[in-house]
């Protein structure tokens, strides 16, 4: 059964001569364990698509379904908890909350949702440690390289057993090497069942992706499934 | 959905850490919060510490009756009270004047080892009196009267040795003469000293005063009123410190946005931001309570010693200093209550890209504003009436208050929108102006709640100035200011009204020829030592006038307008009308109505102090000694001094009513102001011939009051108004730094900030002054024996002016010349 369900979505910002349609009917499935691509130029709609699929904006039309509930259906206060306990944000300048170290970056939401602070301390600590930043755990963040933050920000995104994780252009202010790292931990993370959307610039790190998804003017222009050991992506067009 | 103890916890932490990351940014709130406690602490402590403790007149007694000199129920009243109480007291006083001088002291009956006296007594040195011819005094009595242990002095009519030096140790303002029980010849009070009784008659329980009942009794006590003016205090503090969350919200928008997309809840970010305001208030309670403890600690013994009592280290006001915490933290909450309310309400989106919460509508912020101008105005009106009415002095103290406090909201609601009306005036401006009120437009958030401050800063100044001023010139009964101008000097005779016989009301004796002559010289005497002008004689005919209406009493002697007095104060006496009986240069007395003009017997018939001041019924008006609705004339050219003959009897009344006369005393005008050393010639001219000397006092004067009234508001506006700036500045870096890049000159930079400066103060000013104008006028045209409306139609012209002109010119030109800093400050702008 796939994690997140998107069908028919528009979104249309302003009114007359300043109407824009940023989609314009797109649907998409994503299943746990896999991890979608989704590329497309400025303006495509990727980042608007993304910020629709984690119930930060509402859409003209459509429907999104998270872990089987109808995102319509809920209130700013379920939505909130949805973003805690099934959604995981990675953004391309990492966001890390100055102020707090890194672990207590990752424990945040834990804490938000009421866990104990030693219980989030232990679940963040075991992750930081599997990402290999075990001695970076009580440096803040302006402390750490930009590839650190970076899988701190992935870690806080999956901490407490979310389900979907959505990241907008992760390596995009990482330099080749970081950025390939990056999208090996994603990879990794769908291997224990996460779902993974993320919106890339960079066609090599989507070849990463099991499916690659193409945006123009708002609309799903073409869709490149997993490449096969030794095989070729089979290309799909609508 | 509540928040979980975790959450709490979580979002406490990142806010500490952030506020001591940003320490900087909050440290202007800071400090004002810390100055603000620290002030409270110390003034408080010193309002509390400095009036002299009650065992200063309790001793170690709990309850005191008061009784006046030769009262024939005095061994009765002992003897009952012996019987319910144990222990009684008795303390005899006869109060009298050093001589040549108005200054009072006792000379006091009293037992040094009685059952309460002890904490009243101490012997500094020498011994205590034994016989009826020895004393002690006080060291400031001994100083006054000129004499030493061992001198011999007339006291109470008797010469008396002085035998030791004594001291009230709890008060040692308390200049007294010591002398053995039973020995005064007359008194003019007995005080009764004794502890709680278990049942006492009737007669004597209205007569009783408590300890501790005359600090609790009052509904306006002194830690009320510092509580208020703390409340007051932290409201501006509150509406400042508004801003400064605002700003430091926005800055932070993009982590609240991030925040949200952790999976916060609106409540969760509303938490993030009050818990911030909570850590600056406790920060800064924290901070100002320290510092107001060390400067109480390092003031101490100064007050000790101008206070002329011990005062403990922690003598402290506690529930004042407890409650400007408390008000500390809690207006810290309330500011940063309405940014955490806009940022709550901002997307996840919007906050990510940093895009400002909307400012509040204007329209909702004037309905709010003009409900609460009508709640004040109307609570205003009504106080005063409630204030002379009997038993309605509580209710006339909450419609005040209620009325004072509507008023601070309506004008701190309403100065917002004026600014929104004043920045769309500017749409036809040159570029500077223009973009310098986009600006204010654009960051109301900042700006409202700055231009609101400045308002009330404005409002509690002009308030000040204006009720001053107001009342000063108008209330003509119960006359208020200083006693005397510096070049002036009265003199009186011991049967003047402030010579030891008292005010003389009723019959006046009579001063023969030879003691005239004699004090005549004196008189003479003393001008010359003083440079006098003129000497003219005051003549007293034992008139005052009487308040039939409730709330007012007259204050103040009333001498014989003689053409010689006349004269010398520029009136023709041809002039005054033959049907008068007053004239007076007190401003609206001619239309007070309900007055009488009473003489010869009359308080003889009905004591004064007996009186009920509200029942008319209570102010019969006997043709043998009375006349109702004097004919009172208005004449400017009578001094206004509350000592002066600033009243005086009309010779035709004199003769209308068969009045004799006596003399009171002499009016001197000096050339000039005297100098210490001839004032103490002069004094001791006057002592050696039995005469007072009065001389001006160091009461403000009602001008004094307006003027540094103005300088607070101007100083208040001008403080706000930086602060304001440098908010708005920090705010719109980013834009300055464009606005460079894109050729902007200096002197548009300069203009803009001027625009800025000046329009908010402007606004401000207007906005309190206007509020101020509208609270005084409810207030007076409530209050029928203040002059209504009239009281406002001499304002203090000048003040209002310096306010409304000179305040914004000087924050334009003091923002135009700091304005726009070089480019490579620009550069730095840009870096940071």
């Amino acid at each position: 059964m796939s994690l997140l369900v998107v069908r028919d979505l528009t979104k249309i910002y302003g009114r007359g001569a300043a109407r824009v349609q940023a989609l314009g009917g797109v649907s998409l499935a994503v299943e746990p364990g896999s991890m979608v691509a989704i590329m497309g130029p400025s303006g495509s709609g990727k980042s608007t698509l993304l910020a629709i699929a984690g119930t930060l904006e509402d859409p003209t039309s459509g429907s999104v379904r998270i872990a089987d509930a109808d995102v319509a259906a809920l209130g700013a206060d379920d939505r909130a908890r949805l973003r805690r306990e099934v959604i995981g944000f990675v953004f391309q300048d990492f966001n890390l909350l100055a102020g707090l170290t890194a672990i207590e970056n990752v424990t945040l939401p834990l804490e938000l949702d009421g866990v104990a602070r030693g219980r989030a301390e232990r679940e963040g600590a075991r992750l930081l440690g599997e990402l290999g930043l075990t001695e970076q755990a009580y440096r803040f963040p302006d402390e750490l390289s930009g590839g650190e933050r970076q899988r701190v920000a992935i870690a806080r995104a999956v901490v407490g057993d979310r389900r979907l994780l959505l990241a907008d252009e992760p390596s995009g202010a990482l330099d080749t090497r970081n950025g390939e790292s990056v999208m090996e931990l994603i990879r990794a993370t769908c291997q224990r069942g996460v779902a993974a959307v993320v919106v890339t610039h960079d066609a090599q790190l989507a070849s990463r992706a099991d499916r690659v998804i193409h945006l123009r003017d708002g609309l799903v222009v073409g869709e490149e499934a997993a490449v096969e050991p030794g095989g070729e992506r089979s290309e799909t067009v609508p | 959905m509540r928040i979980s103890v975790s959450a709490r916890r979580a979002l406490t932490r990142w806010s500490w850490r952030l506020l001591r990351r940003e320490w900087r940014q909050q440290s202007l709130i800071l400090a004002l919060l810390a100055l603000a406690i620290a002030t409270t602490v110390v003034g408080s402590a010193v309002a509390a510490d400095t009036p002299p403790p009650e065992s200063a007149t309790f001793g170690s007694a709990q309850a005191m009756i008061v009784l006046g000199g030769g009262d024939p129920a005095l061994a009765g009243t002992v003897a009952t009270l012996e019987r319910v109480a144990g222990a009684v007291e008795v303390i005899e006083s006869k109060l009298t004047t050093v001589p040549g001088t108005t200054t009072p002291y006792a000379v006091r009956a009293e037992d040094p080892r009685g059952p309460f006296s002890g904490p009243m007594l101490t012997l500094v040195s020498g011994r205590w009196p034994r016989g009826s011819h020895e004393t002690a005094m006080t060291a400031g009595l001994l100083n006054a009267v000129g004499a030493s242990v061992g001198s011999w002095e007339q006291i109470a009519g008797v010469r008396r040795r002085v035998v030791g030096v004594v001291q009230n140790p709890g008060s040692l303002l308390d200049e007294f003469a010591l002398v053995p029980p039973g020995e005064l010849a007359s008194t003019s009070q007995v005080e009764l000293l004794f502890d709680r009784a278990r049942s006492l008659p009737a007669s004597l329980r209205h007569e009783i005063t408590w300890r501790g009942q005359s600090s609790s009794s009052s509904p306006l006590a002194s830690s009320t009123m510092e509580l208020a003016l703390v409340t007051l205090g932290m409201l501006l503090i509150a509406m400042l410190a508004t801003g400064g969350f605002s700003v430091l919200a926005q800055r932070r928008l993009r982590s609240l946005g991030q925040l949200g997309a952790l999976g916060a809840t609106p409540r969760h970010v509303r938490y993030l931001v009050r818990s911030d305001g909570a850590l600056v208030g406790v920060l800064g309670a924290v901070l100002g309570t320290a510092l107001g403890l060390g400067l109480w600690l390092a003031y101490r013994p100064l007050l000790e010693q101008s206070s002329h009592h011990r005062i403990g280290a922690w003598q402290l006001p506690w529930p004042v200093v407890g409650g400007a915490v408390a008000l500390g933290v809690v207006a810290m909450v309330a500011a940063a209550s309405r940014p955490a309310r806009a940022i709550a309400q901002l997307s996840v989106l919007s906050a990510l890209s940093s895009r400002p919460a909307p400012a509040p509508r204007a329209r909702r912020s004037v309905v709010a504003g003009g409900l609460c101008v009508l709640v004040a105005l109307v609570l205003l009106h009504l106080a005063p009436g409630n204030a002379s009415s009997q038993g309605r002095g509580a209710a006339s103290a909450l419609e005040l208050v209620g009325g004072l406090v509507a008023l601070v909201v309506a004008v701190t609601l309403l100065a917002p929108p004026a600014l929104s009306l004043v920045t769309r005036a500017g749409r036809r401006m040159p570029i500077g102006a223009r973009l310098a009120l986009t600006d204010l437009r654009r960051y109301r958030a900042r700006s409202g709640p700055a231009v609101g401050a400045i308002a009330l800063g404005v409002l509690i100044a002009s308030r000040v100035a204006l009720a001053v001023a107001a009342r000063g010139s108008n209330n003509a009964l119960d006359y208020a200011g200083v006693n005397l101008a510096p070049n002036q000097v009265a003199l009186y005779t011991p049967d003047g009204p402030y010579g030891p016989h008292g005010p003389a009301t009723g019959p006046i004796g009579s001063t023969s020829s030879a003691e005239r002559e004699r004090l005549a010289s004196a008189v003479a005497h003393i001008s010359a030592l003083l440079g006098a002008r003129s000497a003219v004689e005051l003549d007293q005919a034992g008139v005052t006038v009487v308040s039939t209406a409730p709330g007012r009493t007259w204050s103040g002697p009333i001498y014989v307008g003689t053409p010689a007095l006349l004269r010398a104060v520029g009136i023709d006496s041809s002039t005054v009308p033959a049907r008068a009986d007053l004239l007076t240069s007190r401003s609206g007395l001619s239309s007070v109505g309900h007055l009488l003009l009473v003489y010869g017997s009359y308080f003889a018939q009905r004591p004064p102090a007996r009186h009920s001041p509200t029942a008319s019924s209570t102010h019969p008006c006997p043709s043998a000694n009375c006349r109702a609705h004097p004919v009172i004339v208005e004449r400017s050219q009578l001094p206004s001094g509350t000592s002066a003959p600033n009243t005086v009897l009309t010779e035709a009344a004199l003769a209308r009513l068969h009045l004799p006369t006596n003399l009171a005393g002499w009016w001197l005008d000096l050339g000039a102001t005297p100098s210490a050393s001839a004032v103490a010639s002069a004094r001791m001219v006057a002592a050696s011939a039995g005469l007072s000397m009065e001389t001006k006092t160091s009461e403000p004067t009602t001008a004094t009051v307006v003027q540094w009234a103005t300088v607070v508001g101007m100083a208040l506006a001008l403080a706000i108004l930086a602060m304001t700036l440098a908010l708005l500045r920090s705010e719109t870096r980013g834009d300055r730094w464009l606005l460079a890049a894109t050729g902007q000159s200096g002197r548009t930079r300069r203009v803009s900030a001027a625009v800025t400066a000046g329009a908010l103060t402007e606004v401000g000013v207007v906005v309190g002054l206007a509020g101020a104008y509208a609270g005084i006028g409810a207030w007076f045209s409530g209050s029928v024996l203040d002059g209504g409306l009239g009281a406002l139609s001499a304002p203090p012209t000048s003040s209002l002016l310096f306010l409304l002109v000179a305040t914004p010119l000087l924050a334009s030109a003091g923002a135009g010349i700091v304005a726009g800093p070089g480019r490579g400050t620009l550069g730095r702008v840009r870096l940071e």
